[in-house]
């Protein structure tokens, strides 16, 4: 059997949200809820946006992708960075593999969805796409349609701003028009495969999270915002409701890429680095500054940290960094050491904080491109992890880089929902986005590739059913 | 009056050119032009092997945009087809020769024949079917330029005397060599030295050419592009003095120095990539003609000055069953194979345990097979073809190539007309026989049939794999029947035939950007600290792999709509069949 499957993908979306108070807001949604199959959708290690849509798409863990977040090293620089693009994954995806079989796909923001790579059928590509640039769609003359349609498309709001009321302006025309073009081409094209990502989901997680959750350790009871998030989500409960209306034949698959929640803080991982001994400045910066702004000096750092919702930790090894000091033969013994240092970090009160620490090659068999030395969690992420240097102690309770108030978590939520073959209600516990691609798979009638690492969701379901 | 010419080495590598290598390599006639010319260390061939890799030369259009980049077909009757340079694609000749120049092609390759289209246009094509003495060369440009005393005017030589076909001495030197590999490294050796020999010689020619505008008072009046088509492997990815294969360093870093009028820019290096493909552009820049829309961009510009930054040379590989395309800039380069097809499998790689071959060549002592061909079979039939050793009437058995059979009642004996019958009787040491065998479960064989062959001819071993093993060297042995068969990267290895097989018309590009492919496999290498290409650093260096991929994938999107599909195809004769099999071309 072969259907026409769309994914819609909801950047962020929390099942404590999506399946719990914006259920009620959100009709359309809810009656696929009732009518399908649905449950968390546990995200990669590590849950963030660039690696988990890849790991989603190709079923391959970021080790494998070689992707362990949004900036890399180049290489083993200190400084030097760079980030991935369309270009970045050379694992095959859903709709490569379709393409073998002669099956059209069509994409709307999928991330890194810039440069729009060749595709048998449309793309549109995503939040990375830098202003102004010229070519954004596949093929080329797709640009025209879009603009025909909603004008000025949006591909991101800037989030990280105070001014609430125009990002909450800007955010709800972007969404519009993302859905604007979704519905045109899922209408108008004659593809097999859909698959759509809103940003937007994510970006109001960050901006308004401590105005609607009262659970948010900011959070200021009748604030003005506080109906944003419940807006925002009926927007999205609309324009799903036409969708379902349009795509009488299709199967809907809507999953988000991790969850998120409120933040706690910011846990500034270089200063703990210098109070440690790890990492030595030269002299100490007048403000706060990022760490490769600042003096470091290298010949006397054994390692160093970057922020973002996780910690990414760095080595500095003979022979491999430019000014390496710890010798080859000791790396798995001072790795070892530093991760149990890393473990004893504590919150502002005193208590411990639950800290995972990884290697990367123990946790996905094979680490490709550059992967950090030690990868770090701080309580659950609940504390982000602030990369620059300068602060007073080690404890922020916003974000480093601007206003930021949610983390990520590590469940999504997915629900698959068949018009033609309504279901009752039924719930799934343990399917992850390594089983997206082979469930899309396998509604189409495709065979997975060798190498795929998930599982068709029906098959979780089934043994859910009958242990 | 302006004169240019294209003096070309086919399968010559630029490390075999002391101006490349920064050491005498005995190559005084390429050196002296180099230090009164512009040196380019990073010039890229479009193919690595003669037909795309001359066509883009001559119509400064890549592989697939004019259409000769495949290999030759068989036709029905067994004999070869070849396509043709469409007749819409204007050659550099044509428009020479339109704009009132004169213009000559001296020397060849078969591959250059008339009737293949590629030198299209000469006023004068002195195309010689064996030209693999350079000295010919010299004499028909001497002869040339001193008869037709041309005003203005292009010559192409296409010098063979660096490409197969080899001595055949040090062939069987190599075959012969067995599980001894330092009688291997030896034969490698000599192949290498064979190979530098025959680039000294050829620079004796090169010599001879420039006297020759010397003394026509020539030289100061002429634009000299030295160059070649391809380069050559000499052991880097498995093969010693081949080509046409991949798309390695080794075959598309070619040697390019252009010696201007007037020794101007003289001692100039330019390190930009630049491509086979620009020759045409800067030939009609040069000879003042006007500029053509070709891919290709002159490379008088770049030596002036007047060009910023040329950032990538691309390449193609195009087969029935695969695509490769690569990318090079000046300091990496990454290469993405696609597999269209289920393919024939044609590689040492595919002969794995378990499968069935047949392998035709040659026993030798030890046990030792060589064969020349590989063929992988549907299906197992244990068979020996080659000289009966020992007829034993008492126990009933038969010996070949070391294995004895049991015959018996059922053992089918076939004869041939003009010997009559065949008998188990009337079998001697040293007849000529196929055997069919079955192994029993207690390792007895017994032969089902026995077929008396005619003398002479290649000996046949078929059976499973037994073990494969990797050996130094690029050797691998696959052991067969308990022989061990010996396979280098020259064996040829094919799968027999499925005739099911539907002939695939779309252009590669089209399916590359369709996605209609089984998978690709993508390799990237730092050229610059590693240029004999030993290490795949695609995994190490996924920032340089997608600024390359991307490039490579705007450049394919380029070639949309421009691919060459509508050429036409000629029929080999046979003359030129064996030419190309003597170049290693054709089997």
């Amino acid at each position: 059997m072969s259907r026409r499957v769309i994914v819609i993908g909801l950047d962020s979306a929390p099942p404590s949200l999506l399946f719990g108070r914006m259920l009620e807001q959100m009709p359309n949604l809810a009656g696929m809820v009732e009518g399908g199959v649905h449950g968390p959708l546990r995200s990669c290690d590590p849950p963030i946006t660039v690696p988990a849509w890849q790991v989603m798409s190709t079923s391959a863990s970021p080790g494998r992708l070689g992707l362990y977040g949004f900036r890399h090293r180049r290489g083993y620089s200190y400084t030097e960075g760079w980030t991935p693009n369309s270009y970045s994954v050379r694992l095959p995806r859903i709709w490569d593999v379709l393409a073998r079989h002669g099956k059209r796909s069509c994409l709307v923001g999928v991330p890194p969805g810039y440069p729009p790579k060749p595709i048998n059928g449309w793309s549109v590509s995503c939040f990375l796409t830098p202003p102004n640039a010229e070519q954004y769609t596949y093929p080329a003359q797709l640009r025209g349609e879009i603009e025909k349609l909603v004008g000025t498309y949006l591909f991101d709001v800037k989030f990280r701003i105070e001014d609430r009321e125009i990002l909450r302006e800007q955010l709800f025309e972007m969404t519009e028009k993302r859905f604007d073009v979704v519905h045109h081409l899922a209408a108008t094209k004659p593809w097999d495969f859909f698959m759509m990502v809103e940003i937007g989901v994510d970006r109001l997680g960050h901006a308004f999270w401590k105005f609607f959750d009262p659970e948010h350790p900011r959070y200021e009871p009748g604030n003005p915002y506080e109906g944003v998030a419940d807006e925002y989500y009926r927007l999205i409960d609309r324009r799903l409701g036409e969708l379902l209306e349009t795509l009488e034949d299709a199967v809907f698959l809507i999953v988000s890429d991790h969850g998120s929640k409120a933040m706690h803080g910011a846990f500034c991982i270089n200063e703990w680095l210098i109070e440690r001994g790890y990492l030595k400045l030269e002299e100490r910066p007048e403000s706060i500054v990022a760490l490769d702004k600042a003096a470091v000096d290298w010949g006397a750092t054994r390692a160093w940290g970057w922020g973002g919702y996780y910690a990414r930790i760095f080595l500095n090894v003979e022979g491999r960094e430019g000014q390496g000091v710890i010798p080859a033969g000791r790396y798995e013994e001072e790795r070892e050491e530093l991760a149990e240092e890393l473990r004893t970090i504590t919150r502002p009160d005193g208590a411990r904080m639950r800290v995972e620490v990884f290697r990367p090659e123990e946790i996905y068999g094979a680490a490709l491109g550059n992967p950090p030395d030690l990868m770090v969690y701080f309580d659950d992420l609940d504390w982000r992890s602030a990369g620059t240097v300068g602060h007073d102690g080690f404890y922020l309770s916003e974000n480093d880089t601007g206003p930021d108030d949610s983390v990520h978590a590590m469940d999504g939520i997915f629900v698959l929902y068949d018009p033609e073959r309504r279901c009752a209600h039924s719930s799934v516990e343990g399917a992850g986005i390594l089983d997206v691609a082979p469930t899309v798979l396998e509604l189409m009638g495709v065979p997975a590739p060798a190498g795929m690492e998930g599982r068709p969701i029906e098959l979780i379901s089934k043994e859910e059913v009958f242990p | 009056m302006p004169h240019a010419i294209l003096i070309l080495v086919d399968a010559l590598r630029a490390d075999h050119l002391g101006c490349y290598a920064g050491e005498d390599l005995g190559t005084p006639n390429m050196d002296r032009l180099a230090r009164q010319g512009v040196v380019f260390e990073n010039a890229i061939s479009q193919g690595s092997w003669t037909r795309p890799s001359t066509a883009s030369m001559m119509t400064g259009l890549y592989p697939s945009q004019n259409g000769v980049g495949t290999r030759w077909s068989k036709t029905s009757e067994g004999r070869l087809s070849a396509r043709t340079l469409d007749p819409s694609i204007p050659t550099l000749a044509e428009i020479l020769t339109a704009n009132g120049h004169t213009t000559a092609f001296m020397g060849g390759s078969a591959v250059l024949k008339p009737l293949f289209g590629v030198t299209r246009g000469f006023t004068h094509n002195l195309w010689r079917s064996i030209a693999n003495d350079g000295a010919v060369i010299v004499e028909d440009f001497e002869q040339w330029i001193q008869t037709e005393r041309p005003e203005s005017s292009f010559c192409y030589m296409h010098f063979m005397d660096v490409h197969k076909p080899l001595p055949m001495e040090t062939i069987p030197a190599r075959l012969d060599t067995g599980l001894d590999l330092d009688l291997v490294k030896e034969s490698k050796n000599e192949l290498m030295s064979y190979y530098a020999a025959a680039v000294r010689r050829v620079d004796q020619y090169i010599g001879g050419v420039i006297r020759a505008l010397e003394s026509e008072g020539m030289l100061e009046d002429t634009l000299i592009i030295l160059s070649a088509d391809h380069g050559e492997e000499l052991g880097e990815h498995g093969g010693m003095l081949s080509h046409g294969r991949t798309l390695y360093r080794e075959l598309l870093h070619v040697p390019l120095v252009m010696r201007l009028p007037g020794q101007a820019f003289a001692r100039e290096r330019i390190d930009q990539p630049v491509q086979l493909i620009d020759f045409m552009p800067t030939i009609l820049d040069y000879l003042q003609c006007p500029p053509i829309d070709v891919p290709g961009r002159s490379l008088l510009t770049l030596i002036r000055g007047e060009e910023a930054e040329r950032a990538a040379a691309f390449s193609e590989h195009v087969k029935p069953d695969r695509y490769s395309q690569s990318v090079t800039t000046r300091t990496h380069q990454l290469i993405q194979s696609y597999r269209l097809e289920d393919s024939r499998p044609g590689s040492p790689a595919d002969l794995l345990p378990g499968l069935s071959v047949a392998a035709k060549g040659q026993r030798i002592q030890g046990g030792r097979f060589i064969p020349t061909k590989i063929f992988i079979q549907g299906e197992e039939r244990p068979t020996l073809s080659g000289m009966v050793e020992r007829v034993d009437t008492a126990s009933n058995s038969v010996s070949l190539m070391g294995i004895t059979c049991q015959v018996n009642e059922d053992t089918r004996f076939i004869g041939k007309e003009d010997s009559g019958p065949l008998t188990f009787d009337g079998l001697a040491v040293g007849d000529r026989v196929t055997l069919n065998f079955t192994a029993e479960s207690n390792g007895r064989r017994v032969a089902t049939t026995i077929k008396r062959k005619p003398p002479g001819g290649k000996s046949k071993i078929e059976g499973r794999i037994e073990r494969v093993q990797a050996l130094e060297g690029g050797l691998r042995s696959v052991t067969v029947l308990g022989m061990d068969v010996l396979i280098d990267s020259n064996t040829k290895i094919r799968a027999m035939k499925d005739e099911n097989r539907e002939e695939i018309t779309v252009s590669p590009v089209n399916r590359v950007l369709t996605g209609d492919f089984i998978d690709v496999h993508t390799e990237l290498y730092d050229v610059t600290s590693d240029p004999a290409e030993t290490r795949d650093i695609v995994d190490e260096r996924p920032d340089i792999a997608q600024e390359l991929e991307e490039m490579l994938a705007l450049w394919t999107q380029s070639l949309l709509g421009q691919v060459q599909e509508s050429t036409g195809s000629v029929d080999v004769d046979p003359e030129t069949m064996e030419q190309l099999r003597l170049m290693g071309y054709v089997e």
